[in-house]
C-alpha cells in the first residue's frame, strides 16, 4: 500500500520555510495538480565526468531534469542563471549553497560519473535550500547502458524524499507495435526510451497489462492463428504460459491489484461476458448474465470494485459492479458511447474513451460516484487505451492521426502533452507498469 | 455550475525515510533506442472554461484515500439485485504462472551503493510468416474460391439485403465444395476502442455465421475469430476505406 502523504511547502522569497505538520484530516494525499500547489524549486547543477567519451554528465543532466519535470513535484530551475554552476562548488560551498537557498531554491543536486570498468559509477548529492545542509547522498553503479536508468533512479530518490511517493522515471510501458505486418508487445522507459520487442509470434498480440509485481503481461494472443488464447510473458526470461483458453473472445485481460485474480471477457456462452479467474485456486467465476456485450474489466486500487463496459443499455457505456459481480450500476450518462475504462491508483478518477457531439473518440475523466465528468483530450484523432502512472498523476493513452497511430503521456489535468512513440505507423494499447 | 471551495489542504507529517535500494537484480541490456520528442499536434483544453477541463485539479475537497470511495452508491439508475457470482463447474482450465527463478536482489547493504540493472528478455524473431503475407494468402484462396465477403454499417452487425445474397451465393458454394473448412472472420473500421471493436467483429462474424448456418451450413464447418480493427484491409481515414474495413471475410482451408 502506497504512502499516501500530502505536503505542501511553502516558499518565501528570502528564506524558504518548509511547514510540516500532523495534518488533522486522515488520508489527505497530494494532489500536485491543484493550482494552489507550489512546485518545489529544484536546481541541478550537472555532473562532473571527467570530460569522459559520450559526456555521460551532460546526460544524466538532461535526464534528471526531464523527469524532474514530469513528476509534476518540483519546478526545475536552471542555476546558471542565478550564477551557480558545477565549479562554483569546488570554492565556498557555503557561499554557493547560501546563494541558492536565497534565491527560492529549495533542492541542489549535483554529483559525479566516474568509470570503474567494467561499469559507470554515479555519485549524486542533494542538498535542502530550506534547511540548509545536505541531506543525502546516493551512489548508482551500472553499466554505461543503463546511464538513463541511473539519472532515473536519483529523480525516483528526489520524488521519494520530497513526497513519500515512489516515482515514475523508473517505470515502464508496455504497449504493442506493428513490425512488418504484425503487432508484436514491447516495452519501453516512461519516457519512451528504449523500446524492447517481447513477443515475436509474427501475428497479433494485444492489449498488454501488468501484474502488480511487474514480472509479467497477460495479453490476447492469436499465436494459435486460429483463435484467442490469454497469455502471460514473464518479462525477464521471456517463458509463456496461455492462463486463459475459452471459446470465442478471449480479450481485455486485467490482474486485480493483489495479483491474485485476472478479470477478462469471453463469449464462451454467447457473447462477451466478463469472468474472474482465481489463479492459485484455479476457479473461473462468471460476473456478468446479460444479453449485451461485457468487457474491459478495470480494478479499483482497492480490487473490490470493478468499472466495465456494457451495452447492455443499447450502446457502450461504463458501468461498475463489486469484484464479485453484484451491485451493478451505469456509471456514463452523457455521450452515446463511452468505453475502455482505466481506474487511476488514487481511485478518485476513472479516465475512459467518450464519444464527443462531434464524433470524436477523445479521453474523458470521471469521479467514480458520477459527480463529476471533463473531457481531458481534444482535437482530431482517435483516441484510445488510457492508463494511468502508478503516482495517479499522468496518463498513456494511443492516438490515431493521419493514419498513423502513436503514443501519448499527458499530465492529468491535460497538460504537458507528449508524444513517446516515433518512427514506424501503428504504436497502440499502452499500459504504464506499476511502481 | 458547481461552486468549489477551494480546499486548502494542510501539509501531513514528511518522515524521511532512508529509501531502500531494491536494487533489481537481471542482466544488462543494451540501451538502443532514440527518440525525439516532438510538437504535441493535440493539445488539451485552453479556451473552453479551465475550471472545467482541468480535471483532478478541480476536486471541491480533499479526496479520501481509499474507504469507500468507490462503494458509494451512484443515485442514477437502477441497480440489479445482487446475485451470487456463477462458479463455472465445467472448469475451464487456468494455467499457472511460472515461479521466480530469478536471483534474489543483491545486498547493498554493505556499501549504501544501489545496483542498477534490467533486462527484458528480447524475443527472437520466430518461424511465424509475416502477416502481409498470412492476409493475401487468405484473399487470394477467398478469390479462387469465389466466397464473397460480407459488408456491415457502421456501429452495425446487421446483415444487409446483399449481405445476404452474397451469403446464399456462399452457402452454395460450400455446399458444392463440402470438404472446406470455413473461417469467419470479424473486421471493423479504426473508429471507437479496440476492445469493443473485437466485440463487434466477433458479432459481425457470429452473425454471418448464424446466417450460413440457417441457409443449412453445419455449424461445425465454420470457425469464427474477431480481429476488430487489426489486421485492416486499408489504412485511409475515407469512408470508402472504413467500409472495406467493416466486414466479415471469409476464408477457406483452416484447420
Amino acid at each position: 500500500m502506497l504512502l499516501r502523504i500530502g505536503l505542501v511547502i511553502v516558499v518565501a522569497m528570502a528564506a524558504g520555510m518548509a511547514a510540516i505538520m500532523e495534518s488533522g484530516a486522515a488520508d489527505v494525499f497530494l494532489e500536485a495538480t491543484r493550482p494552489d500547489f507550489q512546485k518545489i524549486p529544484v536546481a541541478v547543477l550537472g555532473f562532473r565526468d571527467q570530460k569522459m567519451a559520450d559526456s555521460p554528465g551532460m546526460r544524466l543532466t538532461e535526464v534528471l531534469k526531464a523527469d524532474l519535470r514530469r513528476s509534476q513535484i518540483f519546478a526545475v530551475t536552471d542555476p546558471a542563471r542565478l550564477g551557480l554552476t558545477l565549479e562554483g562548488l569546488n570554492g565556498a560551498q557555503n557561499v554557493l549553497f547560501k546563494q541558492a537557498a536565497d534565491n527560492g531554491i529549495a533542492v541542489l543536486v549535483w554529483g559525479q560519473v566516474a568509470a570503474r570498468e567494467p561499469d559507470l559509477v554515479l555519485d549524486g548529492l542533494i542538498y535542502d535550500g530550506v534547511k540548509q545542509e545536505a541531506v543525502a547522498s546516493r551512489r548508482y553503479v551500472g553499466a554505461p547502458s543503463v546511464l538513463r536508468q541511473m539519472a532515473h533512479r536519483l529523480a525516483d530518490e528526489l520524488v521519494y524524499r520530497y513526497t513519500g511517493e515512489p516515482g515514475i522515471a523508473k517505470t515502464k510501458i508496455a504497449f504493442v507495435s506493428e513490425q512488418r505486418g504484425a503487432r508484436e508487445l514491447f516495452v519501453m522507459d516512461y519516457d519512451g526510451y528504449g523500446p524492447r520487442q517481447v513477443t515475436a509470434d509474427g501475428f497479433l498480440s494485444l492489449m498488454p497489462r501488468w501484474s502488480p509485481d511487474r514480472r509479467f503481461l497477460v495479453f490476447t494472443t492469436y499465436r494459435s492463428r486460429t483463435k484467442q488464447d490469454i497469455d502471460a510473458i514473464e518479462l525477464a526470461t521471456g517463458k509463456r504460459v496461455t492462463l486463459i483458453s475459452m471459446a470465442g473472445l478471449n480479450i481485455t485481460p486485467a490482474f486485480s491489484p493483489d495479483g491474485n485474480d485476472l478479470a477478462f471477457a469471453s463469449s464462451q456462452d454467447g457473447n462477451s461476458e466478463l469472468y474472474r479467474a482465481e489463479l492459485k485456486t484455479k476457479t473461473v467465476s462468471r460476473l456478468t448474465v446479460n444479453s449485451g456485450g461485457d468487457l474491459s474489466p478495470s480494478w479499483s486500487p482497492t480490487g473490490r470494485e470493478l468499472a466495465f463496459v456494457s451495452d447492455r443499455g443499447g450502446s457502450p457505456q461504463v458501468y461498475l459492479m463489486s469484484a464479485d459481480g453484484s451491485n451493478v450500476r451505469r456509471l456514463t450518462f452523457e455521450g452515446d458511447h463511452n468505453a475502455a475504462p482505466a481506474w487511476s491508483p488514487r481511485g478518485n478518477w476513472i479516465a475512459y474513451v467518450c464519444r464527443t457531439p462531434d464524433r470524436q473518440f477523445k479521453l474523458c475523466l470521471i469521479t467514480p460516484d458520477g459527480q463529476k465528468r471533463v473531457q481531458l483530450t481534444s482535437g482530431q484523432g482517435v483516441d484510445d487505451s488510457p492508463s494511468w502512472s502508478p503516482d495517479g498523476r499522468h496518463l498513456v493513452f494511443s492516438s490515431i492521426k493521419d493514419g498513423k497511430s502513436h503514443i501519448y503521456m499527458v499530465n492529468s489535468d491535460g497538460t504537458d502533452l507528449e508524444r513517446l512513440t516515433s518512427g514506424g505507423v501503428h504504436h497502440s494499447s499502452p499500459a504504464w507498469s506499476p511502481a | 455550475m458547481q461552486t468549489r471551495a477551494r480546499a486548502k489542504a494542510q501539509a501531513a507529517v514528511l518522515t524521511v525515510i532512508l529509501l531502500s535500494a531494491g536494487a533489481c537484480s537481471k542482466s544488462v541490456q543494451t540501451d538502443s533506442g532514440s527518440k525525439g520528442f516532438e510538437q504535441p499536434p493535440v493539445q488539451a483544453e485552453a479556451d473552453k472554461a479551465p475550471r472545467e477541463q482541468t480535471g483532478p485539479s478541480t476536486t471541491s475537497k480533499a479526496p479520501r484515500e481509499g474507504a469507500g470511495k468507490e462503494e458509494f452508491q451512484f443515485p442514477r439508475g437502477g441497480q440489479e439485485p445482487a446475485k451470487e457470482p456463477e462458479i463455472i463447474t465445467d472448469t475451464p482450465q487456468v494455467g499457472s504462472l511460472p515461479a521466480d527463478t530469478t536471483a534474489p536482489a543483491e545486498s547493498s547493504a554493505k556499501s549504501g551503493d544501489v545496483r542498477v540493472s534490467e533486462s527484458i528478455a528480447v524475443a527472437k524473431a520466430g518461424p511465424g510468416e509475416a502477416m502481409a503475407e498470412q492476409q493475401n494468402g487468405g484473399q487470394l484462396s477467398e478469390a479462387q474460391a469465389g466466397l464473397m465477403d460480407v459488408f456491415f454499417a457502421f456501429d452495425s452487425w446487421k446483415l444487409s439485403e446483399d449481405g445476404k445474397q452474397a451469403l446464399a451465393r456462399d452457402a452454395d458454394w460450400l455446399k458444392a465444395n463440402g470438404n472446406q473448412k470455413l473461417t469467419i472472420e470479424g473486421y471493423c473500421d479504426e473508429r471507437g476502442t479496440q476492445a469493443y471493436n473485437l466485440v463487434l467483429g466477433q458479432k459481425r462474424a457470429k452473425a454471418v455465421q448464424g446466417y450460413l448456418a440457417e441457409l443449412g451450413i453445419p455449424p461445425t464447418r465454420m470457425a469464427v475469430i474477431s480481429y476488430g480493427k487489426d489486421r485492416p484491409f486499408c489504412r485511409e481515414q475515407t469512408e470508402d476505406c472504413y467500409q472495406q474495413n467493416r466486414r466479415g471475410h471469409l476464408v477457406v482451408g483452416g484447420k
